[in-house]
């Protein structure tokens, strides 16, 4: 019985993300479904039409820069609040984690009204800025949970053997915490990647995002290009959490 | 690794005080340099915290501690170069065996070849060559524990602090590390201050042993010294067993309280007013059975209650007209056919009961 529950939410889950695979290989003008054909030609649209292109590119810079900036600044925030009084951290913790909580849309709108007034709006700086606050919540809880795990004397331990604080810091608390940080590292990569309600509102004519840039081709065009870029968009999902796992080789092991 | 002098330690009325609470109230200590002192104390008696502030990771609300003739307290804890040795061992679990060793010597940028050769020698002092390349988790307790202790020594500190370190192994792997710490601890010459709340550990490890309780030291002396002569009630209790016997201290002992007439005791060592509430101590092992009693003059009869086996030793739990006695005997001596509900004689000299106020912590 269960066991049939969990294969049918299985498929449930996986299906519409399926289809677009045999899609994205059409050979038709339009989406249809059963697709027809076979080529690469949306492949070819997509990398040689610099609508697509350049929405890729901008895509893959602010992702990077916000993943960047939130990785540093959340494991420095998860770090701070362990060192703050179990109400405090509490209090503060729930902060962090509010991006999570308030929709997307408020988030948006505020950031619009803000960024417009700061002329921040179509261009990178804006769409980082937004994203590192969106990504932030992932990296807190990551690096938290990690640190829920670590024996802290470890750093004592450190300093007791000739390690300045810094030293301790480096050689010893940061790959205590690596999994962490590194799994918060690409879950806000990938935030920032998918992102389109932000992204909507400030990326203008200018900066515009991958999915932004689908989300028009939806609207205006319905071709397959969505859905290679779609796969492209999996794919790349798909690389990065692979990365995470080959880079995480759990240290206690 | 060649025998070199360890560092005389001297910590001078110490004060640490946590919201209201003291939890270390006017430390002092002399250690001299190789000695072996153990902080023994019950939960929450502020060993740790003692400990802590030597190494450097608490700071003391007062009170100054010297290693040799240099003063530390406001050293931190690198600049200290004092070996450490936790409970939980806080290896790096990112770094493997060597690396884990290796650590204070990087740190003190030793050349590579030297750090080749110091690992090397301290893990054959520790008996682990072979685990040299393991990662911390692959490793079992005992050996982490041997790793911890490796990378504490490897920069030849002249004081080894130390921290209940064996409180986490099962008791058989216990006594053999107790032997090897002691072992090493010898060859090297280091200092060593050593936490445990467990006596005997403390007992057959020490040079002298520091009783603490509430942030205080009771009593600092020779494991016989503490075992022989306690200077309060509470020390006694905590260290070995003890039999308490209440009543009201006499010009000669203790008048010992009975369900009828109280009983007139000899002790030798008082420390009571005569006419004030006293308790008197007894070692189960002091008490004499049956025709052995001839002569002394503490003499009283009872009911056997419980006969309990302990490998070398019986106890026998008496029920007497000042309570319940615990008595040990060895197994193999001539009362070792005593049975449950036996009538039996005990004694005891007045040497072996002393004497102490009620009111200071007796149980
Ligand atoms: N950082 C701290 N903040 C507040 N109170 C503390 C702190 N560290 C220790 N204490 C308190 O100080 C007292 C002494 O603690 P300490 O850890 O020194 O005891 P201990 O003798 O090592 O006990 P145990 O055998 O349980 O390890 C305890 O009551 C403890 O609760
Ligand atoms: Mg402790």
């Amino acid at each position: 019985m269960l066991s049939g529950a969990v294969v049918a939410v299985s498929v449930y889950l996986v299906l519409p993300t399926l289809a677009i695979i045999p899609i994205s290989f059409s050979d038709t003008d339009f989406i249809i479904f059963p697709p027809q054909g076979f080529s690469l030609r949306w492949y070819e649209t997509f990398f040689t039409q610099p609508a697509w292109r350049n929405a890729a590119i901008t895509s893959f810079i602010v992702a990077t820069l916000a993943a960047v900036l939130a990785t540093v600044l959340g494991t420095l925030a998860a770090l701070g609040l362990a060192r703050l009084g179990q109400r405090l951290a509490r209090g503060l913790g729930a902060l962090f984690i509010l991006p999570l909580i308030v929709p997307t849309i408020i988030t948006a709108v505020a950031f619009y009204g803000t960024f417009s007034r700061l002329g921040m709006v179509g261009n990178v700086p804006g769409l980082v800025l937004a994203h590192t606050i969106l990504a932030l919540p992932f990296v807190v809880i990551n690096v938290s949970a990690v640190m829920q795990k670590v024996d802290w004397r470890i750093v004592d331990a450190a300093r007791s053997l000739g390690a300045t604080p810094l030293q301790a810091f480096w050689k010893v608390t940061l790959p205590a915490i690596r999994p962490g940080v590194l799994a918060g590292a690409v879950f806000a990569f990938l935030t920032s990647f998918d992102e389109i309600v932000i992204a909507l509102f400030i990326s203008g004519a200018r900066a515009v995002t991958l999915p932004v840039q689908m989300w028009s081709g939806i609207r205006f065009e319905i071709s397959p290009v969505v859905a290679a870029a779609s796969c492209l968009l999996l794919l790349m999902s798909c690389f990065m959490l692979t990365l995470y796992w080959l880079l995480r080789k759990d240290p206690v092991q | 690794m060649t025998a070199r002098a360890g560092a005389a330690i001297r910590i001078e009325r110490l004060n640490k005080i946590y919201g209201d609470l003291k939890a270390v109230d006017d430390v002092s200590l002399d250690i001299a340099a190789g000695e072996f002192l153990t902080l023994l104390g019950s939960s929450g008696s502020g060993k740790t915290t003692t400990l802590m502030i030597v190494a450097g990771f608490a700071l003391p609300d007062s009170g100054n501690v010297w290693i040799g003739d240099r003063p530390i307290t406001q050293l931190p804890p690198e600049r200290r170069g004092l070996g450490v040795v936790f409970q939980s061992y806080a290896l790096f679990p990112h770094l493997d065996v060597k690396e884990n060793i290796a650590f204070p010597l990087r740190m003190r940028r030793v050349q590579a070849a030297e750090i080749e050769r110091k690992v090397a020698r301290v893990l054959e002092l520790v008996e682990l060559g072979a685990f040299r390349d393991r990662r911390i988790g692959q490793l079992s307790g005992g050996q982490q524990q041997r790793v911890a202790l490796a990378r504490a020594l490897v920069f030849e500190p002249p004081v080894l602090l130390m921290d209940e370190p064996l409180g986490a192994l099962d008791r058989k792997l216990r006594e053999q590390l107790q032997v090897e710490i002691k072992r090493i601890q010898r060859d090297l010459g280091v200092t060593v201050i050593y936490v445990t709340h467990d006596q005997e550990e403390a007992l057959s490890m020490s040079d002298r042993i520091a009783i603490m309780a509430e942030g205080r030291i009771l009593q600092t002396g020779t494991p016989d010294e503490v075992y022989e002569a306690p200077h309060s009630a509470y020390v006694a209790d905590f260290l070995g067993e003890s039999n308490f016997i209440r009543g009201q201290a006499s010009e000669t002992g203790l008048l010992a309280r009975t369900d009828g007439d109280p009983r007139c005791m000899a002790a030798a060592r008082a420390t009571v007013a005569a006419g004030a509430e006293a308790v008197g101590i007894v070692r189960p092992e002091a008490i004499r059975l049956e025709a052995d009693t001839r002569g002394l003059p503490n003499q009283i009869t009872g009911e056997i209650e419980l006969r309990e086996f302990l490998g070398a030793d019986l106890r026998l739990s008496v029920l007497t007209p000042v309570g319940a006695l615990t008595v040990r005997t060895p197994r193999l001596g001539q009362h070792a056919g005593l049975l449950p509900g036996a009538r039996v004689t005990l004694g005891w000299s007045a040497e072996d009961m002393a004497l102490f106020p009620a009111d200071k912590g007796g149980t």
